[in-house]
Order: C-alpha cells, then structure tokens, then sequence
C-alpha cells in the first residue's frame, strides 16, 4: 500500500474518531444540561480542556455557555478541532485515499460534509433544532463506524484505519478520566456518587456497562477499573491498546527491519506497563502517573509509527 | 404536461425533431416524456442532482473569504441518442482518424517524412510547443502513441458530422461518460429498458487491458498506477473514478522514485517497481529534470526511464503536436498519405492566421468566425465573432498580429441542438460528442457512446464545463 495512501486512512480515523468522542461528550453534556443538577462545578470544561484550544480564562469563561459550546464545537470555522475541520480534514483525507476506502464509506463522508457546510447551520444550532442536528451528527458518526466496519476490505487499509482509530479513542479516553480524577485530586478512596461519574461513563460509551457490573467497591476504584483496565469495555485503555497490538501484529508479520522490531518492543512495554497495573492496590499518585505516562508514551509511539510506514515526503 | 415540442431553430439541426416531427430514434423517450408532468420532471433532475452531489462528482468554487462551495456539473437528465447506423460511421471515421494520427507521431518523432514529402510545411512542426524534442527518436511499446483519444464532433445544418478537435494528451470527461449513465439507470430505468441502449459499462475493463498489455517486463501482474496532480485538480474525482474501476493505485508525484532508470512507488513496505503510468498530468510537469524545474507534480527522472523502455506512459510524451489547432488542419492530408484513403469525417474549414490570404479574409468576416489559440483548451481565449464587442474583435487583430502562429479561425457552425430541462420546460440547447476511443495492440476500440456537452445558456455555442457547459447521457440504439 501506498505510504501516503496509508497514512490518508490513519488520519482519516483518527479525525472521525476524535469528532465521534466530541459529540458524544457534547451530547452527554447538553442533554445532561437540562437538568438543573446540583454540584456541577465543571460544566462543559471537561469538553473544553480535551478538545479546544481555548486559554484558561476563555475556559472559565464559557463553561457554562451552552450557546457558545454548541456553536464552537460543532460548526466554528476558528477552532481547529470543531466538528466541521474535523469532517473537512478527514474527507480530503478520504479524497486521497479515495480508490482504497470504498464508495460507501465516501459517499457517507461527502454527504456529512455537505450537511456541516450547511450555511444555516450555525444558525440552527441557537434553536430548538440543536438537540435534533446533535442527535443526527452522532448517528452519522455510528453510521460511519458500521459503514467502516461492513463495507472496508480486511487488509493493510484496514489495519492502518484500526490503528488510528485505537490510538485516538485510547488518548480520549484518558483524557476525559483525567478531567475527571484531576478535580479530586486523584482520591480513589474518596466517595463521589453516581451522578458525578455519570457524565464521565456516559462520554465513553460506558455508562450502562458500568451499571451492569455495579458491584461494592466505591465509585472512585471501580470507574477506574472499568475504564481503564475493563477488557470488554470498547473504549477502555486496556481494550484500545489490545487491538492496536493486534493490527501490529498484522503489519509487521512480514517486516523484518529493525526499525519495525524496535517499535513493535516500545508498543509491547507500553501495552505490557498498563496490563500488569495492579489496580486493586493503586494509589491516586500512580494513577496520575500511570495516566501520564500513558499518554506521553502512546504519542509517542504514534509519532514513531508514522516516521516507519508514512514517511513518504 | 409540459410543452413536448418546443420551436425548431431553422439554421440548426435538431436530434430529436425534425420538420415533420419526432425522429425514430427519439420516439420512445417522447412516450415516456408525455406521461410525466412538471412535477415529475423536476424531481428527477433533482434526484440526479443530490446523486452527483453525494458521490462528491463537484467542483469547488472559491468565494471572496476563501470558503470554498461545491458545485457539480449540471446534468440534463433528457439522454441524446445517436442512431446505430449514425455511430458507425462515426466509429469508422474516428478509427481511420486515430489509425493516421499515431502513425504521424510515429513518423515525426523518428523520420519525419511527411514533412521531407513536403505535406506537412517544416516551420509548423517546428514552432509547436508541443513538439517535444527530448522524445525525439523513441521507440513506443506496439507503436501506440495515442492510447486514449476523445475527439470532438459536432453536426452541422443537415446533421453531417465534423470533427471540431482531436483531444490527444489527457482526454477528459470519461467519468461522466460512465456516471451519467448510472445515473440515468435510477431516474429512467423503464426509459433506458424499453430502447435497447448500447453498453458503456465496459470502459473500464477495455483500456485496464491495454494498460497491462504495455508493461515493458514480461510479467504476469505488472504494476500499472495513475498518476494525478492530486486532491486539488479540477479533474481528481475522474481520476480516483478509474483507478477505483480499474484497482489500480491512484499516486501522486510524491508517491513515485526514479532510480537507476526504473520507477518505483513509497509503500508501507518498502519500494516496488512500476511498469505502467497512466498520467493525468501534462506533458510540462512530468518530470522537474527535463520540463518545468519548479513543477512539484511530476517524478525527477522520470524521462530518463522512459526513454530507456523500463516504464510506458500513457499516453506517449509529446502527443500534443498531434492536436495543435493548427496541425489539425492537415489530419484530412495525413489520411491520405498514411493510409491512402479518403476522409470518412470532415474537419471543419480552418484558417491558418499565418498564411496572409487567409488572415485576411477572415479580418474582412470577423463576425462570421470563431477564432481560437493553437494550444488553447476549455474555451479560455476563443473569440466568437457574432457576439464579441466590436473592441473584442479590434483585441483580437492586435493579438492574431502580433502572433499568426498562435490563432486558428473556423466559420462558426451553428452545433446540433437537443430539448433540455431547463427552469421545468423543454428548450431547445446546442450540444457537442466526444466520444472515447482506446488503442490497444489488438486495434481502436470505442465504447458506443461518449460524452454529450450542453451549452446550457440559449443561443450559446460553448460547450465546455469551464464556461458554464452541461452534459447529457449519450445513447447508442437501433
């Protein structure tokens, strides 16, 4: 497969990744915001930190300011990551890759496009139509990830879509726990309730897993547990890290350069550092460092990952 | 209802109605009309419209802001239909065209004897620019210079066919050849049942064949690629259109190495050789190292392994001389000294601005001629004599002048018409054919059908996409 080519379906995933953990914290988020819920000191701030890049103070304040997130997340042409340059960057991505996606998931990518090119669009979003736009945009996103999912051929495109994919979802998601444990200082002992996490499980697709395995440890360990180190939970670090193990393997089962053997070793420690974690016994300090670690080394190995395959310029 | 029989223009030919009423070939397609109302009519080209749009089958205008909006070519959903009898004799008039035109590139770029024969005048030749004389003395796998071909073809007052232009280096427009028709199957698929309409569904598979047929190494899977400018081009979705119908890798410039004469493409394990490139890029951006230094588009060294035979590009480097406006004049003499035989299709008359006499007479009929640049494409700088200012036409002189070389005039003809859709009636609109025609070892093959443009403002003559031109869904019956 072509280098480009390849890197064209890493970055495409990652982009639809990433828009489809937005809107669905967005979703989470505003719905949730209907509620006049006590003790929510955050608002849209757990959003905000991962996926903008707006200062502190620009933060503080628009946290609360529905209007505004809905606006700047969704369609804002001067934020890098609204879901509009996100679907932008990832259709020109899908255009050059165009004779190895197949025409249905273009066809899905182009329509998207044109729905979030929409000139009333920001408009709509200040009615009572937003909830609607909302709701449609995460079901195109699924739709995306079934179209991907039925239609894509198993080979070397799909591996490189899969990796992207993981590696995304496996940065959102300790992205979104850190905002979370951050705020409490990483206290595994402390006692925050249900709805206090509900925002956090709900963002990750988790949230009615969670009540399934509800057992008596306290929130605090068992959210951590679940998702992090919960091997049938889809958007868990653990389970993200296992199928990028697995589309390695694939990819480097006739690579015999040590570029490749270096690279499937740094994957293999970092994979191995978050598998035998003890966390029946972690301490919030290793939490926090565990999480970090994680993510620094995880960008790392991207970074590394598009030097071997993608280096094409 | 709608109006099914709009006026005839009495100076022009129309496809589907003649003074005594509907032609045979359109008969059908009018039953089918006749039941449809407004609103019926409407909503299919509506329905083409948003398939287009969702297949991303556009092109990007730029606003001030620089936020760009995608447009699609206009589609009218109303099919031409040419009559089998019709296509045949334009199928042997572009086969007997194709057949001198290759034999010319052949000729000129090795002996040259039809300019020593003294039928083709030496200066004409030498003052083409694209005459490429780094290709001079190559050998071509089979021969095959033109590989691909879209010539252009109008109908005059009584419905003869001429050829307006012969498209020789990176024809164009095939995609919508092939996508009009599918989109005609989902909005009349009754329509497209009941007339026995000619397949063009196997474009594709013909010209992959010929692709592979070209590999210099004797294997049994060559690597054939397409070359395209990239995501930017005003033609990209044509481009990953055939690499997808065909599976063969779309790459970029970028994509592709030159080492040791042989071409190779970056994948994710490593280098592999490729043995053939269908380029969509122009002759000049090829290759850094030969044409154009600051062309970031092609592949540095690229001729180099060309000409050493390790890769075949298609079509062949230099093709352009073959369709400059003012070599155009003589293909009519090159069929009879190639191939002994007279002409099945006409050129139209064409004046060359160098020869004094002929200068002048069209200087003294201005208003009766079209006037177009040797190398000029798209319809950017034509000048039609009947609907320029008088200030354009003093422009134009000043230009012809300065460099005679550089012009061509034809008497306009006024094109063929065809009803279209427009603002929910029929009217009457001008249309060109290009049909595509492949060589291969085994002969020209041309799918039976082509590309309808429409000149979609009334009273227009120009065609093409770039001045506001549609297209139609062609139809070969009977």
């Amino acid at each position: 497969m072509l280098s480009r080519v390849a890197d064209g379906m890493f970055w495409l995933n990652r982009y639809m990744e990433r828009a489809d953990g937005m809107l669905l914290t967005l979703n989470t988020f505003y719905i949730l915001s209907f509620d006049k819920q006590m003790n929510d000191s955050q608002g849209y701030k757990p959003l905000l930190e991962h996926y903008t890049d707006l200062s502190k103070n620009q933060m503080i304040q628009s946290q609360f300011d529905t209007n505004f997130v809905l606006k700047y997340i969704i369609c804002d042409n001067q934020n890098n990551n609204s879901v509009k340059n996100l679907v932008i960057k990832a259709r020109e991505n899908a255009r050059g890759s165009q004779d190895k996606i197949t025409k249905e998931l273009w066809e899905h990518i182009n329509s998207l496009y044109h729905f979030m090119n929409s000139p009333d669009l920001p408009k709509k979003l200040e009615t009572h139509e937003a909830l609607s736009i909302i709701t449609k945009l995460n079901k195109d996103l699924l739709l995306y990830n079934g179209i991907l999912y039925v239609t894509m051929p198993r080979g070397l495109g799909w591996c490189f879509s899969s990796v992207g994919k993981h590696i995304e979802r496996c940065l959102q998601t300790i992205s979104v726990t850190q905002a979370y444990y951050k705020p409490i200082n990483y206290n595994l002992d402390g006692d925050q309730d249900l709805l206090y996490w509900r925002r956090l499980l709900l963002s990750l697709s988790g949230y009615e897993q969670y009540l399934k395995s509800y057992s008596n440890i306290s929130h605090n360990r068992k959210v951590v547990q679940h998702v992090i180190f919960n091997r049938d939970f889809a958007h868990s670090v653990i389970y993200t890290l296992g199928y990028i193990d697995k589309y390695l393997d694939y990819l480097f089962k006739d690579n015999n350069l040590s570029e490749a053997r270096t690279l499937k070793n740094q994957f293999g420690r970092l994979k191995s550092y978050v598998e035998y974690t003890d966390y029946h016994h972690l301490t919030g300090q290793q939490l926090e460092e565990m999480l970090n670690n994680t993510r620094a080394q995880l960008i790392q190995f991207s970074t590394d990952f598009s030097k071997l395959f993608f280096s094409y310029t | 209802m709608i109006d099914l029989t709009p006026k005839l223009n009495p100076n022009s030919w129309d496809e589907m109605f003649s003074n005594k009423g509907v032609r045979n070939s359109y008969r059908k397609v009018l039953q089918t009309l006749e039941n449809l109302n407004h609103e019926n009519l409407n909503q299919k080209q509506k329905q083409a419209a948003d398939l287009f749009m969702n297949q991303g089958i556009t092109f990007t205008v730029y606003s001030d802001d620089n936020q760009g909006i995608e447009r699609i070519f206009p589609f009218d959903i109303i099919p031409r239909i040419i009559a089998q009898k019709e296509w045949l004799e334009v199928e042997s008039g572009i086969k007997q065209r194709l057949k001198a035109l290759n034999l010319f590139l052949e000729d000129i770029y090795n002996e040259q004897l039809i300019v020593k024969e003294g039928i083709i005048p030496a200066a004409l030749i030498a003052s083409c620019p694209h005459y490429i004389q780094e290709v001079h003395g190559i050998k071509v796998p089979h021969n095959i210079h033109i590989h691909i071909a879209g010539i252009d073809l109008i109908r005059g007052a009584k419905g003869e066919f001429y050829v307006l232009e012969d498209n020789l280096r990176c024809p164009s427009g095939v995609s919508y050849m092939l996508e009009n028709r599918e989109i005609t199957k989902r909005i009349f698929p009754e329509m497209l049942s009941f007339n026995q309409v000619s397949m063009v569904g196997n474009y594709p598979m013909i010209f992959h064949n010929i692709l592979v047929s070209l590999s210099p190494r004797n294997i049994s899977n060559p690597n054939v690629v397409l070359l395209t400018p990239g995501i930017y081009n005003s033609a990209y979705y044509e481009h990953t259109f055939l690499a997808r119908q065909m599976g063969i890798p779309l790459v970029e410039g970028r994509d592709l190495v030159v080492s040791n004469n042989k071409v190779y493409m970056k994948t994710t394990s490593g280098l592999h050789q490729v043995d053939v490139i269908y380029r969509r890029l122009d002759d000049e951006y090829l290759d850094p190292l030969v044409f154009k230094p600051d062309s970031a588009l092609g592949v540095p060294g690229l001729i180099s392994a060309y000409k050493q035979g390790n890769v075949a590009l298609v079509n062949a480097v230099g093709n352009g001389v073959a369709d400059d406006k003012a070599v155009y004049a003589y293909v009519p003499e090159m069929i009879r000294y190639y191939l002994n035989e007279e002409p099945i299709l006409n050129n139209v008359p064409t004046y060359q601005m160098e020869n004094k006499e002929e200068r002048e007479l069209v200087f003294a009929n201005m208003e009766n001629m079209v006037i177009k640049e040797t190398n000029g494409s798209g319809g950017y700088g034509m000048i039609m004599g009947n609907k320029a200012s008088e200030k354009e036409l003093k422009e134009g002189k000043i230009a012809i002048l300065a460099n005679p070389r550089n012009f061509i005039a034809q008497p306009i003809i006024q094109l063929s018409t065809v009803p279209c859709l427009i603002n929910g009636e029929l009217k009457l609109r001008h249309v060109d054919l290009r049909p595509y025609a492949l060589c291969g070892p085994n002969g020209v093959e041309i799918v039976s059908g082509g590309l309808t443009r429409v000149a979609l403002t009334e009273g227009s003559l120009v065609v093409n996409s770039s001045q506001g031109g549609g297209s139609k869904d062609t139809w070969i019956i009977g």
